[in-house]
């Protein structure tokens, strides 16, 4: 990975998505200095000093959020460091990670918030913890939103695991609402998927695998929509899966609930028919359905049902991952290809600035970061990319410390090329 | 020489009509020669085999033991209790460290659905293990192909051939490690396939397999030829799937009294072990009909059948 110090760079014929941009979706040179955006224009003089930077279909947009990734530290470090999910992040195109609070121990208090923000300014993207729902992420007691919230955090989350309570989840509903915090909150209905290993239906049928039912997901959206219509507050459902939860959210949205969703990138990409041999890295939770879910999971990007795409990262060791199906744990590492699996996956159904809106403009908007604009004069947060661009994965050159990815070889449409942050450029 | 189109026999669902056919002749074969007063053929003379049973089991063990014994393989046993497993070993390891022996096959039970698929391909990464073959002792809720073999063969030896022939599986299909092999083996075989059983004891998306799904006992005996009776698995079970074993037995427990209603003859089958009283009754276990005994001896010579085969592949 190329470091150079941001102090006085060049793009040449950078085309800019950015909806908030006066030059969004034209072809622009972009002088950048220290950590700003000097001058946007066409054939700009070479500014003293400058270095240049161009590529053939170079494009440009706000810097990516992930909104879901998994990072071992503290805790986990031989999963995943801060530092080398960062490095992940900028191959991947990532400027901001939103890190789940499932490290050890749990980011559930103001030490752990104020060791993840400390640790953040030595990084060379950002890295914002949530904050754990409840003491542990045990789903029992709620924990201190408001002392966390104090130390930056707006958005609470207990990561994959459900909270059973629903007393509990409305009344973490009412609290955050007060201070207008954003409840993550998976949506599983843990008794109907104990020991399931990949999505029920026909081909958990044929390889003999308890699966988990799209009813599972279905039912703990709508209790969960109840719930927000009695208690308020914001709700965003991390992670859906099946054509029935992105339904019900469809409607959900169309009454006026403020309820957002997600959608991690590689369901956009792989059916159920892809644990056909058995083969753990592609047990995930939820699991990958069936193409029809799939396809109104695409369906649902594209008309605004889902608003954000996400990574879902999840590093694990092979020592927890190659493994008989049953004993293997869930996750891909996906920060080097997330938005390559989604474009990939969607060319033919979502333009880019929609793909790149869910993974800047959305996200952004849920978590109330103040994302700066490309123009003269905001500050430079950008990602380069090239988002026609062929080219083949290869895990051995991941930074992840994990290698749990499925797409080893995988031919992808649509490349990141780096990032600009923190006042530096970094190419992937 | 005829051979198998796969080095491993992981599952029914992987295999021609083919290789179905090559393993029930060869078994056919070798069925005489169990029977002979010298039992023993040199077939796997210089061939080891590990029993790896991760599970509890007794015919399957047996079965296996006898038929490797038969063909003069060298046997080695092992139970994962008392074993490295028990430390925490990963099964790809416990594998490798048996094959350093110079084991050439590996006969593997394992409580978890895949587990053989997984065996296999990993061990393809291990330059010195990947001369070594599967055979797939029953993997949880997913697979037990010799059984079903077995079953196909002594289906053929008791009514002929099985095309065209309605076998109805009865019972605990949800738990069962036999029902998916023997419908994907019936059905290569032309035979219609019927399930049997409480709705709760049913997968849901069973009848995507094409096969009728029934929850009427005597409907089903009336439709079949051959009735093959699962054990309720209790072991698996972490909910009550029906509310006693009482109700149970009188709604899907075969009898002699629900066979006399039929005025027609069924053959009747088990896998084993049997609870006598529940699934089945002594009556009806011990009756002419039963070929259940004979299931247990064809599952000597089916094995063998599928050892030789899979060595000569080896070999080839």
């Amino acid at each position: 990975m190329n470091v150079a110090p941001m102090l006085n760079l060049i793009l040449r014929r950078a085309t800019i998505l950015d909806n908030t941009s006066p030059y969004n979706g034209q072809t622009m040179d972009i002088w950048m200095e220290g950590d700003m955006i000097r001058k946007i224009g066409r054939d700009l003089p070479m500014p003293d000093g400058a270095t240049e930077y161009t590529a053939s279909g170079l494009h440009v947009s706000k810097g990516w959020i992930d909104m879901q990734c998994v990072i071992g530290e503290p805790g986990f470090e031989s999963c995943e460091t801060l530092q080398s999910a960062s490095e992940a992040a900028i191959a991947g195109g990532f400027t901001t990670l939103c890190m789940l609070p499932v490290t050890h121990p749990r980011i559930d208090n103001r030490a752990q918030v104020e060791f993840i923000f400390r640790r953040n300014l030595s990084l060379p993207v950002h890295i914002l913890p949530y904050g754990a729902l409840t003491v542990q992420c045990e789903g029992k007691d709620m924990a201190e939103l408001l002392d966390m919230a104090d130390a930056g955090i707006r958005a609470f989350t207990d990561g994959k695991s459900s909270i059973e309570n629903p007393k509990l989840l409305e009344l973490i509903l009412q609290y955050a609402s007060q201070h207008d915090l954003l409840v993550v909150h998976h949506s599983d209905t843990p008794a109907l998927t104990r020991q399931a290993q990949m999505h029920e239906g026909i081909n958990s049928t044929a390889l003999g695998l308890k699966g988990f039912p799209a009813i599972a997901e279905m039912m703990a959206v709508e209790r969960d929509l109840h719930l927000l219509t009695y208690a308020g507050g914001r709700l965003h459902i991390p992670l859906v899966s099946s054509k029935e939860t992105v339904e019900t959210i469809r409607r959900a949205k169309a009454s006026g609930q403020k309820v957002s969703c997600g959608v991690a990138s590689q369901y956009l990409l792989f059916t159920d028919l892809a644990l056909q041999t058995f083969d753990p890295m592609y047990k995930v939770n939820p699991p990958y359905r069936t193409d029809e879910d799939r396809m109104e999971l695409i369906d649902g990007i594209a008309d605004g049902t889902i608003d954000i795409i996400c990574s879902d990262h999840t590093p694990v060791d092979d020592e927890h991952k190659i493994h008989e199906l049953a004993h293997a744990d869930f996750g891909i590492t996906n920060l080097e290809t997330a938005f390559a699996t989604a474009r990939t996956a969607t060319s033919s159904y979502i333009d880019i600035s929609t793909l790149i809106e869910s993974l800047t403009s959305h996200p952004a908007s849920l978590l109330g970061i103040q994302q700066p604009s490309i123009a003269e004069g905001q500050r430079a947060d950008i990602t380069l990319f090239q988002p026609d661009e062929p080219w083949q994965y290869n895990a051995d050159s991941s930074h992840s410390l994990s290698h749990n990815s499925p797409f080893n070889g995988f031919l992808f449409t649509g490349k990141p090329l780096g990032v600009i942050c923190k006042s530096k450029l970094h190419l992937s | 020489m005829e051979s198998l189109s796969t080095r491993h026999l992981t599952g029914i669902k992987n295999l021609t009509l083919q290789d179905v056919e090559l393993i029930l002749s060869t078994a056919l074969q070798f069925k005489e020669i169990i029977n002979r007063p010298i039992k023993k053929v040199p077939s796997l003379r210089d061939v080891t085999v590990a029993n790896l049973f991760f599970e509890n089991s007794t015919r399957t063990k047996l079965s296996f033991e006898i038929a490797e014994k038969r063909l003069s393989a060298d046997i080695i046993n092992f139970s994962s209790s008392g074993s490295s497993v028990s430390k925490g070993e990963t099964l790809v390891d416990t594998a490798n460290n048996i094959l350093a022996m110079k084991v050439d096959m590996i006969v593997m039970r394992h409580p978890h659905p895949g587990a053989a698929i997984f065996l296999a391909n990993q061990l393809k990464k291990y330059p010195k293990s990947a001369h070594a073959q599967i055979i797939n002792a029953g993997d949880g809720t997913h697979e037990h192909p010799t059984q079903a073999l077995l079953d196909a063969f002594s289906i053929q030896q008791s009514c002929g051939s099985i095309t065209g022939k309605k076998v109805a599986i009865i019972g605990d299909i949800m738990h069962s490690r036999v029902a998916l092999s023997n419908i994907y083996c019936l059905q290569k075989m032309g035979a219609e396939v019927c399930v049997c059983g409480p709705p709760t004891l049913i997968p849901k998306h069973i009848s995507s397999l094409g096969v009728a799904v029934s929850h009427n006992l005597i409907e089903t005996l009336l439709w079949c030829d051959v009735a093959n009776m699962l054990r309720i698995q209790f072991e698996r079970q972490q909910l009550k799937y029906f509310p006693s074993l009482r109700e149970y037995a009188l709604h899907f427990g075969l009898t002699k009294k629900k066979l006399d209603t039929l005025n027609k003859p069924i053959t009747i089958m088990h896998p084993g072990p049997i609870n006598r009283g529940v699934e089945i009754t002594s009556d009806v276990a011990d009756s002419g009909h039963s070929i259940i005994l004979e299931q247990v001896e064809n599952g000597v010579a089916v094995r063998m059948a599928v050892l030789y085969l899979l060595a000569g592949k080896h070999q080839s």
